[in-house]
């Protein structure tokens, strides 16, 4: 640049010529310092910026696979899965809250407060409402508002509604099976989730690609042993028997002696797991297999049939039921009705404490509780259902006399509904263990999975087994099952009525009135227990509360029992 | 005045030509990148802003045509102008996300704060040409530009528009430079703005500015809230690395993850496609221009046209740098757009408006 003409000589441009040096040279230190930040992000960091932009962007998404069905041994569905939609929001792209929440509180019948709430506009993203019907996501998408979308999303159906509910359980929103069959064939139900390599944006919306995609595999097909007619004869039985005895909850568990399969499992009252989130979670429980009960008589069978076996005692043996009230040690030991001298097949029909304490004390302790446990009590029947309870059989030594007598009659242990359906079977298959068979199998895209049947090892000599089924049918013809009894049907079985622990000390009101049978008694098919848990009007006794309903299913299910499915 | 004169065109300013309309096509070029999401059927903001563009060399031929020695009778008008526009935008300026900022003229929009900048310059370069004097200016002297630099600031805030308020306060602050003042008058000008900054501190910030200050000071405050903006910047300038990801492959641009990526941000999306490379060209280009700048105004003949020269100097060096500083994250976030390549009619027209000026009293100054 030229200095010409009179500015050189002006001493106010010369000074302005110096201070624009000065300027020039601010101006590049700073542009110098931004350079110098543009090398340090961009040279020295860059690397670990670039990662954090790709942690950032990168995610892995694992869409669950639909859900597998469930089917009874028939095929009738008993849970299907299927795609629904749900709503969700990203308040932060919603242009107008109030208007939004309105909208969208129409459109899906909720109140647009809830909806507002949700739509905080600091959340990235909120779920407004989920497994609408068909005709609120259509609103919804009619709507087209900005920051709201629909997803498609799995929901657990249960087509039946409530029918085995409390067995089945059920599966969570996001496709976990939270409870029951469904919690405990969960891992093969859900099958393989699709994982996707995804991209997200800055609003967190979730942008697709096709690398590393893993195909989805469907949950398997699970094939129960249930029988859909059975559960609802049983269903709609103890729903009639809640009405009538005002109880505080029934349980009855039929199983097939020849292999062990859970035919029905029903509990009242029950709840509808389409809507799992309304019932009251006590509902939930599973108590034929998780709750453990004193089971009070319907033991005698077990205790007369190890004596037998032992050789202790013959059907024909006598034994003085003491006229209703015998003292063991300390104890009184009563009998509901005086009984005068009774044989061993009258000590089962009329139900005989003494008569059965008499028994146990020719047997031993030992073998009374060995014996016991060798016919299942005292420990899980093997069924995988999670949660079960093994019920309580303690050892006892020879001089426990008092305890050795309460546990020929059932009291001192505890077992669970399945275990006294199960340990009963082997009266009905001739002396055979029986494991409970809830599935008979798992079908894949890669074949079958069969469950092995349930029959297991030889527990007691056929002629024995059979000899205390013979035993049992009188109990149904001429003793205390008398309101078991089914006309032109062959029956046996074995009532039993436990006073509750209530505070400590036997309860004068509080009973467990159960209920053992078999049927046909000449061909069992049938192994049926009930449980009456506190009866509250009408009798509370087995042979009153529990026997009856034993009744109504063994004759409805007479006329169509169940395919046979074991040949 | 003879209209074109032949001396004019052997003279023109090529430099600075070429220098602008680099920056304007990079600019328009980079907008295509940072508008990933353009309603179909609608004007893209690049295509706008390439509209803009046009507009804006028209305005850069009105800057420099006429002698910029006549402007100095209309710089007391056009600042009342822009007076009145910045107390009209107040009125009728429709709210558009919480600030008043604009008038709208048919499809256009107007923003009067970016035209006042221009005028707040020519008015400064006048005032400082009119002092003869070589004595140290005294407080009383300073009272008047004060007043004159105080309206339209206050005015702008009132929008509010902190960063375009504090570009006019900058760029006549400037000014101090060429005018003599005396060393006790920087000790007090220092001391009155910390009582300023410490009382806007209570009674004029709102509470989403103090944040802002807060969260420069300490980026990991609330990352997803506040410093999200500085912290997503600077890992998308980062991720460009030396040589970037590449035109329209900006991952943190084109995934939406920048905020502003159009305007205030539009540096980011550059250095992430572009790398150190483009960044550091770009940077380079507007560190030319602003040399040529001070070139021109060593060289001028005048005050008043020296005045201009550094005004315009003035006005892209504090645009640039708090832009530029703030998406590199050694500044705050302060609204501030980059000139010629954030979208935006207004600043560009300003920008190319202050560019002609330049370019005039360079191409002028062997007329007389």
């Amino acid at each position: 640049m030229t200095r010409r003409g009179a500015a050189a000589g002006d001493p106010l441009a010369v000074g302005r010529r110096r201070r624009i040096i000065v300027v020039t040279v601010f101006a590049l230190l700073a542009y110098g310092g931004l350079f110098a930040r543009a090398v340090q992000l961009q040279a020295l960091d860059a690397s670990w910026l670039a990662r954090r932009a790709e942690l950032q962007r990168n995610g892995t998404l694992a869409l669950g696979a639909l859900r597998g069905p469930i089917v009874d041994r028939a095929g009738a569905p008993l849970a299907l899965s299927a795609w629904v939609q749900s709503v969700s929001a990203s308040p932060r792209l919603v242009d107008d809250r109030l208007a939004t929440s309105r909208a969208l509180g129409r459109a899906l019948g909720i109140p647009a407060a809830r909806v507002g709430a949700q739509l905080e506009p600091s959340r990235g993203f909120a779920w407004i409402a989920r497994w609408v019907t068909p005709e609120q996501a259509e609103r919804v998408r009619a709507l087209d508002l900005a920051g709201v979308r629909l997803h498609p999303e799995r929901k657990r159906f249960y087509p039946n509604r409530a029918l085995a509910a409390a067995y089945l359980g059920f599966a969570g929103r996001d496709g976990n099976g939270l409870s029951g069959i469904e919690l405990a064939f969960d891992e093969s139900l859900r099958g393989t989730p699709t994982r996707l390599a995804v991209q997200r944006d800055g609003h967190g919306r979730r942008l697709m690609t096709t690398s590393g995609q893993t195909r989805e595999r469907r949950g398997a097909r699970l094939v129960l042993a249930l029988d859909v007619k059975l559960q609802q004869l049983a269903e709609e039985a103890l729903e009639h028997a809640l009405e009538s005895t005002q109880a505080r909850h029934l349980s009855l568990v039929a199983l097939d002696p020849r292999n062990g399969d859970v035919l029905a499992l029903a509990e009242a009252p029950g709840f509808d797991p389409n809507r799992f989130w309304e019932a009251n979670p006590g509902a939930f429980r599973t108590r034929s297999f998780v709750d453990a009960f004193e089971p009070g008589s319907t033991l005698k069978p077990f205790t007369l049939a190890l004596a037998l076996e032992a050789g202790v005692v013959r059907e024909s043996d006598e034994f003085d039921c003491e006229n209703g009230s015998w003292q063991v040690h300390d104890r009184v030991i009563r009998d509901w009705r005086p009984h005068g001298v009774l044989d061993v097949r009258d000590i089962l029909a009329m139900s005989s404490n003494i008569g059965a304490a008499k028994v146990a004390n020719r047997l031993g302790s030992q073998r009374l509780v060995s014996g016991l446990r060798r016919l299942g009590f005292g420990e899980r029947t093997g069924s995988r259902f999670p949660g079960e309870a093994a019920g309580i059989l303690r050892p006892l030594r020879e001089a426990q006399s008092v305890e050795r007598a309460n546990l020929a009659f059932g009291q001192g242990l505890t077992v669970t509904t399945l275990q006294l359906a199960a340990s009963g079977a082997v009266f009905a298959n001739g002396g055979r263990r029986v494991h409970p068979r809830m599935a008979l199998r798992l079908e894949d895209e890669h074949g079958v999975t069969e469950f092995p049947s349930g029959l297991g090892e030889r527990v007691l000599p056929a002629e024995v087994a059979d000899r205390v089924l013979r035993m049992m049918r009188r109990v149904v013809e001429h003793g205390t099952g008398a309101s078991a009894a089914v006309p032109s049907l062959r029956v046996a079985g074995k009532t039993g009525t436990a006073q509750k622990v209530v505070d400590g000390r036997y309860s004068q009101e509080h009973y467990v009135a159960s209920f053992l049978g078999i049927f046909p008694a000449d061909a069992p098919r049938l192994v049926i227990a009930v449980v009456v848990d506190e009866p509250r009007r009408g009798a509370h006794t087995g042979g009153g509360a529990a026997a009856p309903i034993f009744r109504t299913v063994a004759r409805r299910a007479a006329r169509s029992l169940p395919a046979d499915g074991a040949s | 005045m003879p209209g074109i004169d032949r001396r004019l065109i052997q003279n023109f300013e090529w430099t600075t030509f070429a220098l602008v309309a680099f920056l304007g096509a990079v600019g328009v070029l980079n907008l295509v990148s940072a508008s990933p999401e353009q309603t179909p059927g609608m004007p893209g903001t690049a295509l706008r802003q390439l509209a803009w563009l046009g507009v804006g060399f028209c305005a850069l031929l009105a800057g420099l045509l006429p002698d910029y020695r006549r402007l100095e009778r209309l710089a007391l008008p056009f600042y009342a102008l822009c007076v009145v526009l910045l107390v009209a935008v107040l009125f009728v300026g429709p709210v558009i996300n919480g600030s008043q900022r604009w008038i709208v003229m048919g499809p256009a929009r107007m923003q009067p704060s970016e035209l006042t900048k221009i005028a707040v310059l020519v008015l400064f370069a006048r005032l400082l040409s009119r002092r003869a004097s070589v004595a140290d200016m005294t407080f009383g002297e300073l009272a008047l530009p004060g007043v004159l630099l105080a309206l339209p600031v206050v005015l702008v805030l009132r929008q509010p528009d902190l960063g375009t308020a504090l570009v006019i306060a900058l760029i006549a602050g400037s000014f101090l430079l060429l005018a003599r003042v005396r060393a006790s008058f920087v000790v007090w000008m220092a001391g009155a703005s910390a009582v300023a900054a410490s009382l806007a501190w209570m009674f004029y910030l709102r509470d989403y500015q103090k944040e802002r200050l807060l969260t420069f000071l300490d980026p990991d405050r609330d990352p997803l809230g506040t410093a999200y903006h500085a912290i997503q910047s600077q890992i998308a300038v980062g991720a460009g690395g030396l040589f970037g990801e590449g035109f329209l492959r900006g991952s943190q641009s084109q995934l939406d993850f920048l905020p502003e990526q159009q305007t205030d941000f539009v540096f980011s999306v550059l250095a992430e496609e572009w790398g150190f490379v483009g960044a550091g060209l770009v940077l380079c280009v507007y560190v030319a221009l602003m040399l040529r700048g001070l070139l021109i105004a060593r060289a001028s003949k005048d005050v008043f046209g020296c005045g201009i020269a550094l005004g315009v100097v003035a006005l892209l060096f504090w645009s640039g740098a708090i832009n530029v500083g703030m998406v590199l994250g050694v500044l705050p976030v302060v609204g501030v757009p980059l000139p010629f390549l954030s979208a935006g009619g207004s600043a560009l027209v300003t920008n190319m408006l202050g560019v002609g000026l330049l370019m005039n009293i360079s191409m002028r100054r062997y007329l007389f």
